[in-house]
């Protein structure tokens, strides 16, 4: 199916997490997911096999890291090698009735752009061209620039990918807890405001706009009707499954059940969200739960 | 908002019109930057300002601790404390850990960074190196946080655990995880690491 007919006719569920359910799978400490797109491929598809089976109508490449900003100069792949596996990977599990969204996150850079840091504009262009191309040549549906801190850097991805490609565009920013003083100033921890970041990605082309991940759960619901009152664009929202807290035996659980999950994504529907999905920590059953919520509203 | 040029010009001149007028240095260092990194770590630790400003404020003080530096020569620098940080065995992210480092050297304390992916190993051998007071550990990921519990049992079998103040911190980190890993002291953010690093050694931060 096509992005465009999708996001028209339906809400769009995503996947879930990708990085915690390949260490179910055996993913050691210190080895990049990314790597698994060439060294585990199988481990891989089962994770987005296991997310296609409940119901997702979208998955995410296993590229979030996959950025030569990310990966490093010793890496034994090329940023376009372990880009092209894993759209590779994605597309066999995805078939012709799943969508792929090709992941780009951030650099994790330290330094930055001017007035901040000391990096050019094209040092982090660079990056994001590169993975963009690789994804694009490999045949994804869509790209979706995620897990972004910082406006500036998620502007300078979101142009290059539109420059090197003729993809429809995710942007999804991640967000910190507002002060307690201040409950409705959404900002970022590089305190970008909501609407800096609507202005600035919707005139850089963005398709979809919306957040993923950081210290808001509870709040995301919030959050998405601050965001929908500010622009026409369809919104996605992939939501952490609740706190991690670390159980008697040392293994990370995370609060939030699938069912109590679903309550969160349900809200954020009703707030006007478009693409909805699971990240840290969400599993197959988190998307389960919002897939039976839309299959009951839709019958 | 200044920017980072001008933050760091303009404590440089703050700094240089002081020493003409005969202000010691070493009061300038400690009611000048050390105090205002003080202030820069509270308004963070408080959602007043965000990740780049205490990056650029960081600069600053670097940069006003060099100019300082040929005349704090004659009277030592007195440090709060010694402090070794790092991020843990297998979390590549060093961008928090860093906003620690910064808050706590811009607060009056020796760092000693020792990066990230930093073995219990290297950890146990920087505190005898550096005669550490404090034993700081980032993580941002909640898979590795586990290796913290690895670092203080380590530091326990090299017999240094009595000898050194445990923080920790970092996004999945909690007060229960600290206590259930027998940790001195958490920190939720770099602003109050620095009030937590003082608490430990029982001096005033």
């Amino acid at each position: 199916m096509q992005f465009e007919q999708a996001i028209k006719s339906k809400i769009i569920i995503c996947d879930g997490a990708m990085g915690t359910e390949l260490q179910k799978r055996g993913l050691g400490k210190g080895v990049t997911p990314d790597s698994w797109n060439i060294t585990n491929p199988e481990q891989v598809k089962d994770v987005h096999k296991s997310y296609i089976q409940v119901g997702a109508d979208a998955i995410l490449t296993n590229t979030f890291g996959a950025n030569s900003a990310r990966i490093g100069k010793e890496s034994k792949y090329s940023v376009r090698e372990l880009n092209l596996a894993g759209v590779k990977i994605a597309r066999e599990c995805a078939g012709e009735d799943v969508l792929v969204f090709g992941d780009i996150g951030p650099t994790g850079w330290e330094d930055q752009l001017p007035p901040y840091g000391t990096l050019s504009e094209d040092v982090f262009y660079e990056v994001f061209s590169e993975q963009a191309k690789a994804l694009a040549e490999g045949g994804v549906d869509a790209i979706i620039i995620e897990t972004m801190s910082n406006l500036a850097e998620a502007t300078i991805a979101l142009k290059a990918v539109k420059d090197n490609t003729s993809l429809p565009v995710i942007c999804s920013m991640t967000f910190a807890r507002p002060p307690a003083s201040r409950p409705d100033d959404f900002r970022t921890s590089w305190g970008d405001s909501v609407s800096d970041i609507v202005e600035s990605l919707t005139k850089g082309g963005a398709d979809v706009l919306g957040s993923n991940c950081g210290d808001l759960v509870n709040e995301m619901p919030f959050l998405a009707k601050t965001i929908r009152e500010l622009t026409k664009l369809p919104l996605i929202f992939e939501v952490n499954a609740g706190i991690p807290r670390i159980d008697d035996d040392y293994k990370t659980v995370y609060s939030l059940s699938p069912e109590n999950f679903a309550d969160i994504i349900m809200q954020i529907i009703d707030q006007g969200a478009n693409i909805v999905g699971g990240c840290c920590g969400t599993n197959p059953e988190h998307i389960s739960a919002i897939k039976n919520r839309l299959d009951i509203l839709q019958s | 908002m200044l920017s980072r040029a001008q933050a760091i010009s303009q404590t440089e001149q703050i700094i240089k019109d002081a020493l003409a007028n005969n202000v010691p240095a070493s009061e300038i260092l400690n009611d000048g930057l050390v105090s205002a990194m003080s202030v820069i770590g509270d308004k963070f630790s408080e959602g007043e300002i965000y990740i780049p400003d205490v990056l650029i404020a960081a600069r600053a003080m670097q940069n006003g601790l060099d100019i300082l530096r040929p005349y704090l020569a004659s009277d030592k620098p007195s440090y709060k404390g010694t402090v070794v940080i790092g991020t843990v065995k297998g979390d590549l992210h060093d961008i928090g850990k860093n906003l620690v480092k910064y808050m706590l050297s811009g607060g009056g304390f020796n760092v000693i960074d020792l990066g990230n992916d930093v073995s219990s190993e290297k950890f146990a051998d920087a505190v005898r190196t550096h005669n550490a007071d404090i034993v700081a550990m980032s993580a941002l990921l909640t898979t590795t946080m586990t290796s913290m519990k690895d670092i203080i049992e380590g530091l326990e079998e090299a017999g240094l655990r009595e000898k050194v103040k445990v923080l920790i911190g970092g996004a999945p980190v909690t007060q229960d995880f600290a206590d259930k890993i027998k940790a001195d002291g958490y920190a939720r953010d770099a602003g109050s690491a620095i009030h937590k690093a003082a608490e430990l050694l029982g001096i005033a931060g």
